[in-house]
């Protein structure tokens, strides 16, 4: 706690001595591409769905998901799974594709789902342990390497995913099983205060996204049970909750909308849509208040071609709850909307 | 419903004939209160997994089926309210069909079709007459009704988009108790009547209870907690209406699956320690712990014993 504490302060008093901007430290900017997940790699396209580049080229055997943007727009973060352990390691690569290396690549940890702190100095994820099952907190560590830390403790049976900084340093992430609630989202605004949930249980709310003023959460709903995924906001002052999509309530006549993300502008959102016969997945953008939706891009669900590979990572620090619901998540296209580089 | 060992002691002490004639009827639609019998329960002790079924100081083990070799072990056995047939639910078809065979090994009788969906948790209802069971479609889940000789149509009572479990009826036939993960929950214990309405969850956050059964006098339900969860789960006592949670059996004992006794006073459980499962009794109160297996199961994680206690069987 103390080390949490001091690296908390360390942080806050390098903002404040370098007055990096809160409003352009982070994820706010200009419209970049919008990053995303085919088969088992990592690709780009303009927000209009044009100019399509590969960036990772992993073949059958490994997976790259999970990537996330820097607050400048010129890197990306993603986890990577591959032989012989198929644990998730924490990887880095530039926009284009370039100087891809390993961050963090644990023998006795799987590690997933990198994001940048605010400053881009390093990331926070999830590191789980393999000797105790479903038990995953958050971890941060340096860009450079090294400065591994926890952000949050250990507790049998309680996983915490997807964690994302705001622009003014506030954390959120996705907690499952925590205080008898299947999945919901908890804020960290200080580390001091500890955490509260912000969306009620019934949402089972999953895959938050916070837009660029730091002030609303995107997040898919219903992350456990058969229900139609829709895209939903909530305030995180007021818990205030928006209904962006509307799925209906018959799971093989509706739509399944999942992981969705702002533009850097604040004025749009990206998502995942999945065909209610879960044939196929798309790539759609609509405005920020749920208007005008518009398909990007169409793919195959699950477009792994490894299937002990998707087996292989749904078995690690995962739960066997619904594997059905889970490799449309992770199998998914998660689209991530960048910054355009300056 | 027949409450309680007082009716019990009235019924077993050989009235007049004419007497038991009259009030069979009243014993048939409450059943399962009785005299305490066999417990049955499914386990690998012979290369595969098979029912058994051992009296409840621990001897008379007697192995009830000789099926094909499977590696599911989670068969959840119910003795019917006369404690003659068992029912249990097995893969041997591909699919998890419900199965009915008497006590003997005798008997073995399929009574579901084949028809692309898995039922299983089945329980018998009060009279016999009935299966209150899960059946799961894909992803959707249902708590279904059917008759127990496998006739007649199979009608859902809940089609609600949350996965829901372990139903069973209460002694008066007149409402079912399930697990449920509605309203976002790990999981929670609700009642319903026999159409499917009228429900109300007994349990709250963060207790994740599971597995509830009914005590023959219709006053208590034992349940477990951490009910899809990895951590491990402890029995627990409330009342019917959801009051006065009380765990029964200490931490130091991991604990799942309670099940009453015909007579209502004792309970048998399964009981995990030092990786091995294994079946325990215990007073109605939590006292007098006793284990009456010998290391049932090795390295099991939890969930690894379904036992049911029965009724003596009156020939």
């Amino acid at each position: 706690m103390n080390l949490r504490i001091t690296l908390r302060a360390l942080t806050l008093i390098a903002f404040l001595i370098l007055g990096l901007g809160q409003a352009n430290a982070t994820f706010p900017g200009k419209n970049g591409r919008i990053a995303f997940v085919q088969g088992p790699d990592i690709f780009t396209m303009n927000p209009d769905g044009t100019d399509v580049k590969q960036l990772t080229n992993l073949g059958p055997d490994s997976g790259a998901f999970w990537q996330s943007w820097s607050p400048d727009g010129k890197q990306i973060a993603f986890s990577k799974v591959g032989p012989p352990d198929f644990l998730g390691q924490i990887w880095l690569m530039n926009a284009d594709g370039s100087n891809q290396h390993a961050l963090l690549a644990e023998p006795d940890f799987h590690n997933e789902g990198p994001s940048f702190t605010p400053d881009g100095n390093a990331v926070i994820f999830t590191r789980c342990r393999l000797d105790l099952p479903e038990t995953c907190a958050l971890y941060q560590m340096n860009v450079t390497g090294g400065g591994l830390t926890a952000i949050t403790k250990y507790e049998l049976g309680i996983g915490e995913w997807r964690p994302k900084y705001s622009a003014n340093g506030s954390l959120e992430f996705q907690g499952t099983g925590i205080e008898g609630i299947g999945c919901a989202l908890y804020l960290r605004a200080d580390s001091l205060a500890g955490q509260r949930r912000i969306t009620p249980a019934a949402l089972s709310a999953a895959t938050p996204e916070w837009s660029p003023d730091g002030r609303r959460i995107a997040f898919s709903t219903h992350c456990d049970n058969p229900q139609n995924e829709e895209i939903w906001v909530v305030n995180a002052e007021s818990h205030l909750l928006h209904r962006l999509t509307r799925n209906g309530n018959d799971y093989f006549a509706g739509p399944h909308d999942f992981s969705p993300s702002w533009s850097p502008e604040g004025d749009a959102i990206v998502f995942q849509r999945v065909a209610p016969d879960l044939s196929s997945s798309s790539i759609v953008i609509m405005k920020a208040d749920g208007s005008s939706s518009k398909t990007l891009l169409t793919l195959r669900p699950s477009a792994r071609t490894n299937k002990s590979l998707d087996n292989r990572i749904h078995e690690l620090g995962r739960g066997a709850a619904k594997r059905r619901l889970k490799e449309i998540e992770e199998g998914g296209v998660l689209p991530q909307w960048g910054v355009a580089p300056r | 419903m027949q409450s309680s060992s007082s009716r019990h002691a009235f019924l077993s002490s050989c009235f007049v004939a004419g007497l038991t004639l009259i009030l069979f009827s009243a014993l048939a639609s409450a059943t399962f209160a009785g005299k305490n019998g066999r417990i049955t329960f499914v386990a690998d002790l012979s290369g595969t997994f098979q029912l058994y079924t051992i009296n409840p100081d621990g001897s008379g083990l007697f192995q009830v089926t000789s099926l094909p070799t499977t590696s599911n072990s989670t068969w959840f056995p119910d003795y019917s309210p006369d404690g003659k047939q068992i029912v249990f639910c097995h893969d041997m078809t591909g699919s998890l069909e419900l199965y009915v065979i008497n006590g003997d090994g005798t008997g073995l009788k399929q009574i579901t079709k084949i028809d692309g969906t898995d039922k299983l948790f089945a329980r018998w209802s009060p009279d016999g007459r009935r299966l209150v069971f899960l059946r799961v479609e894909g992803i959707l889940e249902a708590i279904s009704l059917m008759p127990s000789d496998g006739s007649g149509e199979i009608r859902d009572l809940t089609r609600d988009p949350w996965d829901v479990y372990q139903p069973t009826f209460t002694p008066d036939g007149r409402h079912i108790l399930f697990g449920s993960r509605e309203g976002g929950l790990v999981s929670a214990i609700w009642i319903m009547n026999l159409h499917g309405t009228d429900k109300r969850r007994l349990t709250k956050a963060p207790i994740e209870a599971g597995g509830p059964d009914v005590s023959p006098d219709g006053r208590h339900v034992i349940f477990y907690s951490r009910q899809n969860t990895v951590r491990p789960g402890h029995v627990f006592v409330m009342s019917v209406d959801g009051k006065g949670t009380t765990q029964l059996v200490p931490n130091d004992l991991v604990s799942y699956f309670p099940t009453y006794s015909p007579d209502g006073k004792k309970i048998a459980f399964e009981g995990d320690s030092l990786g091995s499962a294994n079946i325990f009794t215990m007073n109605a109160d939590g006292s007098d712990i006793t284990k009456i297996t010998n290391n049932l199961v090795e390295n099991c994680g939890g969930n690894c014993v379904i036992a049911d206690w029965g009724v003596e069987p009156v020939e």
